[in-house]
């Protein structure tokens, strides 16, 4: 009964969808040149096994990799330099001790990450419990500071705070945004709270980085502003994220030691004080897990030519009202290269004028009516400048990050143990990644959610450490 | 063999499997992923080759960590964020899309499998675009089918040759092609933000 049912049910699917089939146009099939132009644009793909210990971050437990990855790191540079300690304390003492402290209470803070248009910072901390992992507290605050380029505008920080303990479990984001006159009020907040790119990010804070806005720009009367969180800059981040999580990770810390070995340069133990010793490495060069992937570009031009450039044209206030880039390829976002139409001066005292001077520079130009007084205009093969800023701090900037790193680990031989640790020179000669042992105070007012928002979200899926 | 070697390995044989696997997947569900945009986009060219390069860009940037005998499902997600992103970006306001109507959905649903609908209701514009919202947001091989079939005349033979499958496995999957539309139909709400 109930296959004679399905079967009718079928037999009148079936007959609908071959009226349909008759009353309906479908897009025409892509032919093989259009679909060999999908997978054009070829990149070196990731091949390292960094994604292993990034997919086991993403169920919720990357606080604990994230601090536990950052000493390992440490642990692991003192380890293959141990025994060249010519000094009372050796380089593998070092090891054993930071070993046996970071097992208790321990704090990160990411001090003044300068990427350029963007700094980092930021407060990590665990306090961990004599009754096991699954009663630690945990506390998270990290800043994004995207700064402004007009100084009329406040820096846009965005802010993302977590917080478990055995009692509760909470997370907050939101950018603290800049305004100009209060006439014209305008909070970058609401932006970044709506945007589904903002969701991504809290939701994967760290694989998300990409989530972040590239460039947000808001004006008001004649005062305008534009954010800049540039692709290789949240790709960098992201990166070394990536590689802390890996270097925690049973199955790629011996990859990644070896690559730690190629990459440094002189390391050595130093007596500081009178019970102090501290090791110190320096000289990193190129370590590959950093790399950010790079997509090659060999015919930009060819890429080019079937951009779109739609302006629309005002005829009664003799002005460009709107500009939009259709067709942009893929590849060159990718690579970080965006459109600079932003930069090209036009001719405007009238729509005569400007589609003139477009002609004479384009493959070709249409011209339509499109509202009362608008004319839209779209351009094809107009020569347009490119915004490479992406692809050169890629090259001019985040190349040479590494080269003044330095690590220092400070070891109490009196009690024993490893106090401290910083990586310095991150980013910048100001940057710093500081790890302290020992418990710290969080301010309690920073553990009400009511602190940083009214419109906290709580976990739901608490982490089961 | 180091162990170190022997773990670097391991993970790049893993990585050339998911970049092969996402190659076959992308080569066999193109066409669809390229109706998905083209009709959620309203046919625009160019922005439908931009979305399917950022697809296979992201896709292969993604893929090492992936962990998926098929990759199919996780193709779809991509390709459903980029086309909200798109929207998010392109800043175009939800009036100018092409919009699931999920009472106007269900109705259809309801009526697909149980009447012969008249011509003039299937050409109603807004019939049409929930029927074209719910056929190209079918898996691959299941819109391959009934686009074949039905829109493009295809023989059973011809389908199973284009395929890789006999004619009975053809006819089977056919019937469960057409089920699967009705159900997306009755599910629309909710997708086609």
């Amino acid at each position: 009964m109930m296959s004679e049912e399905k079967n009718a049910n079928d037999t009148f699917r079936h007959r609908n969808l071959e009226r349909l089939g008759r009353e309906l146009s479908l897009p025409a099939r892509a032919g093989a040149e259009r679909q060999a132009r999908w997978q054009s644009a070829t990149m070196k793909v990731d091949s390292s096994p960094t994604n292993r210990g990034f997919r086991f971050m993403k169920q919720h437990k990357w606080f604990a990799f994230l601090t536990s990855s950052a000493a390992a790191a440490i642990i692991i540079v003192a380890v293959w330099l141990g025994v060249a300690g010519a000094t009372p304390v050796s380089a593998a003492a070092i090891f054993d001790g930071f070993k046996a402290a970071v097992q208790r209470a321990l704090s990160i803070r990411l001090e003044g990450i300068d990427l350029g248009t963007v700094t980092v910072n930021g407060d990590l901390i665990l306090d961990r419990s004599p009754h096991g992992s699954r009663d630690d507290t945990r506390y998270a605050e990290v800043h994004v500071l995207l700064k402004a380029d007009d100084p009329e505008w406040n820096d846009l920080d965005a802010v993302i705070v977590i917080y478990q303990s055995p009692d509760n479990a909470w997370q907050y984001c939101r950018g603290n945004g800049g305004s100009c006159a209060e006439e014209f009020h305008v909070d970058p907040t609401e932006y970044l709270i709506e945007g589904e790119a903002w969701d991504d990010f809290v939701n994967e804070p760290l694989e998300s980085f990409g989530g972040m806005p590239l460039r947000l720009s808001f004006s008001a009367g004649d005062s305008g502003v534009t954010y800049r969180f540039m692709r290789h800059q949240r790709a960098y981040v992201e990166q070394l994220l990536r590689f802390l999580l890996d270097i925690s990770s049973a199955e790629t810390t011996g990859e990644l030691i070896e690559e730690l070995q190629a990459a440094a340069g002189s390391i050595h133990v130093e007596q500081k004080g009178e019970a102090v010793y501290v090791l110190e490495a320096s000289g990193f060069g190129r370590i590959e897990a950093l790399e950010v992937t790079d997509v090659p570009l060999p015919h930009v031009d060819t890429l080019l030519q079937d951009v779109i450039w739609e302006l629309r044209y005002d005829l009664t206030a003799r002005q460009i009202v709107g500009t939009s880039i259709k067709g942009w390829p893929a590849a060159l976002r990718e690579a970080g290269i965006i459109s600079g139409s932003g930069r090209v001066d036009l001719p405007t005292e009238s729509a005569e004028t400007l589609v003139h001077h477009l002609k004479g520079l384009a493959h070709k130009v249409d011209v339509e009516e499109t509202g009362e007084n608008i004319r839209t205009i779209r351009v094809v093969g107009y020569p347009l400048p490119l915004d490479t800023s992406s692809r050169d701090w890629r090259d001019q900037i985040m190349r040479g990050l590494l080269d003044d790193m330095t690590l220092s680990i400070y070891y109490d031989a009196e009690a024993r143990s490893v106090t401290r640790a910083e990586f310095h020179g991150v980013g910048s000669p100001e940057g710093r990644i500081i790890l302290e042992i020992g418990r710290v105070k969080l301010d309690p007012a920073r553990l009400s959610p009511g602190y940083w928002s009214g419109t906290g979200m709580p976990i739901d899926d608490p982490v089961d450490p | 063999m180091t162990r170190a070697s022997i773990q670097r390995s391991a993970a790049m044989s893993d990585s050339t499997e998911n970049v092969t696997s996402i190659q076959s997947t992308f080569d066999r569900c193109g066409q669809a992923f390229c109706r998905y945009f083209t009709v959620r986009t309203g046919g625009d060219t160019h922005l439908v080759d931009d979305l399917m390069q950022r697809l296979w860009l992201r896709a292969r940037l993604k893929c090492a960590g992936l962990r998926q005998d098929n990759p199919e499902p996780w193709l779809w997600r991509i390709a459903q964020n980029l086309l909200r992103q798109h929207w998010r970006d392109s800043g175009r306001s939800a009036s100018e899309r092409v919009k699931a109507a999920p009472e106007l959905a269900r109705t259809l649903a309801r009526r697909f499998d149980a009447e012969d609908l008249p011509a003039e209701t299937l050409a109603r514009k807004e019939v049409q675009e929930q029927l074209l919202l719910a056929l190209t947001a079918l898996p691959g091989e299941a819109q391959e089918l009934i686009v074949g079939f039905y829109f493009e005349g295809r023989s059973h033979a011809e389908l199973a040759a284009m395929l890789g499958l006999g004619e009975r496995a053809v006819e089977g999957r056919l019937y469960r092609a057409r089920a699967a539309l009705r159900d997306k139909l009755a599910h629309l709400e909710g997708q086609e933000d």
